[in-house]
């Protein structure tokens, strides 16, 4: 038989197995094939090869680029006859920007030089809404610590490069020897009122769970893995962690260092951390003051509520206020993050327990945070988002395009380019 | 201040501070992703209206973290920034800088001879 044949098999006998049993299956399969066979069974099968969790990450970001380069070319030709829609237009920017190289710098002779070399997706899906999942920082293989973020409500592929950007302050932060996974690989909510739902949660469920499973079989045994979920991306990344504490459930995560910030809660009977992690691993969560999607509670308690988690510091020299600002800059809230990734346990700094009431008082005796927990369970609350989904749709359209390069490279080109999709 | 201008402005800053911090080296640009939009939760169609910029340094013959983001902080203090060398934490050596809404962070690392120098520029409606 082929090795396409016998890959179409492993793909077939694999499909139904428990996700750590498949992931090791398709490892063991890769590799005991020859290196050369590998990566020409990439560049064949990349369609198959490219979102396969458990094949090595090298054979993937080949075939992931080539399914890439396939759907911008698809796009250019309608792009150059002027056929292309608007939104196809986009994606044909965007596409090109993923295929951009990125820089780092190595030891040349004694020197710093720069370097540039391809983004290493271990997931693309160019359809749709768009996903992607992108290794930043050290190998998989050597890395000491990895981490995973996954991010929340209207991430389209055309959004992910902020994600990225903070994929990079993270590694900053957690410093040499980490690896950072920014995994978009699920289809997130594009509106308020698909967020108000758990939809776009629990079908993401199996997705990470699958590559949670994966990932353990390509990193280093010693290495340990954090899993951060950020607003819309903490409910994925709850609902993983109560999957993975049900032995019945199919689906799970097991990091090491699980993390939910920003925190719209998991489900209305999960109040307390031992729910969600086993004895003896500690939750890590946050919220900052006037956070108000923790303050909301739409699927259940707040994570910073639970006697039993961690909650970390957001607010230090840096002022941090609202749900957009946990990777911000020098903040305690990212340097938090960087120290639980690096398993600098001791150094995280607790935040005290204060109440949404206290953290959003206006006046003595006033504050936000309670009709904010109303909210959602209101009946103003759908329509509401739809006017807010009303709104956002207009200035969409009457926004222009811009133009986004990824390097220092393709700034210097820009002028010359066309102008790129807003994200 | 425009956004474009307000970028031209972090990549030079950077730069000096990655020059000064080590000397004989050109300090080389990474990132510069470019006008993001860092609100998760917008709607994702306004104004992208922050700029995020990277810069490498280090002599890969010389490991010194410490004496390194000394310099940068000098740099940067001597260039009008309000900059702070950190206490060391578990080998990490950083500097946070300040300055009219701008942000950096510049981290070093012991037994580690390369320098990062990260920012950030203000919001600005573009």
């Amino acid at each position: 038989m082929t090795q396409a044949g016998q890959l179409d098999l492993l793909i077939r006998h694999v499909q139904n197995l428990p996700y750590d049993v498949a992931a090791r299956e398709v490892h063991g399969h890769f590799y005991d094939l020859p290196p050369a066979t590998a990566r020409a069974l990439a560049k064949e099968r990349y369609e198959q090869v490219g979102p396969l969790d458990g094949a090595p990450p090298e054979l993937r970001y080949v075939a992931n680029r080539r399914i890439l380069v396939d759907a911008r070319r698809t796009l250019q030709a309608k792009v150059a006859a002027g056929r292309a829609t608007r939104a196809q237009d986009t994606r044909f920017r965007t596409l090109d920007a993923m295929l951009e190289p990125v820089s780092t710098t190595e030891d040349v002779d004694g020197r710093l030089v720069k370097v540039v070399h391809d983004r290493r997706f271990l997931y693309v899906d160019p359809v749709g809404q768009g996903r992607m999942v992108e290794l930043l920082g050290e190998d998989l293989g050597k890395a000491k610590n990895v981490a995973t973020l996954v991010p929340g409500l209207n991430n389209t592929l055309e959004k992910t490069a902020a994600q990225v950007d903070r994929g990079y302050d993270l590694l900053n932060e957690a410093g040499p020897g980490t690896a950072v996974v920014v995994w978009k690989g699920y289809d997130a909510p594009l509106t308020l009122e698909e967020a108000m739902s758990t939809e776009c949660a629990r079908a993401a469920v199996p997705l990470v769970s699958r590559f949670d499973a994966g990932l353990a079989v390509v990193m280093a045994p010693e290495a340990e893995r954090t899993l951060i979920g950020n607003s819309y991306g903490s409910q994925v990344v709850g609902l993983a962690l109560l999957a993975g504490m049900d032995p019945e459930s199919p689906d799970g995560v097991h990091p090491d260092r699980p993390v939910l910030i920003g925190c719209p809660g998991v489900e209305p009977s999960v109040h307390s951390a031992a729910q969600l992690v086993p004895p003896g691993k500690v939750l890590y969560v946050a919220r900052t003051p006037w956070d108000y999607v923790s303050y909301g509670e739409q699927f259940g308690p707040d994570p910073a509520t639970f006697p039993d988690a961690f909650r970390f510091e957001t607010r230090g020299a840096v002022p941090v206020r609202g749900h957009m600002k946990y990777f911000r800059k020098n903040s305690e809230s990212l340097r938090n993050l960087g120290r639980i990734i690096s398993g600098n346990l001791d150094a995280v700094t607790r935040a005290a327990q204060t109440t949404p009431e206290q953290e959003s008082k206006l006046l003595p005796g006033v504050s936000w945070a309670e009709s904010m927990r109303r909210l959602p369970r209101s009946e103003a609350a759908a329509p509401l988002a739809k006017v807010f989904d009303g709104v956002a749709a207009a200035r969409k359209l009457s926004v222009p395009a811009k133009h986004k390069p990824t390097d220092g490279a393709r700034n210097r080109r820009s002028p010359q380019r066309p102008e790129g999709p807003a994200r | 201040m425009t956004l474009a201008q307000a970028r031209d402005f972090l990549r030079a800053e950077l730069l000096a501070a990655a020059a000064a911090a080590v000397p004989g080296q050109e300090g080389v640009v990474t990132r510069d992703l470019g006008p993001v939009n860092p609100n998760v939760l917008s709607d994702g169609s306004g104004p992208e209206t922050i700029c995020s910029i990277t810069v490498e340094t280090g002599d890969p013959g010389v490991v010194d973290p410490a004496g390194q983001v000394a310099a940068a902080a000098a740099e940067l203090t001597a260039r009008g920034w309000q900059a702070e060398v950190e206490p060391v934490e578990r080998g990490h050596h950083r500097v946070s800088a300040h300055r009219d809404g701008y942000d950096v962070a510049v981290h070093g690392w012991d037994g580690e001879w390369r320098l990062t120098l990260s920012g950030e520029t203000p919001e600005i409606d573009t």
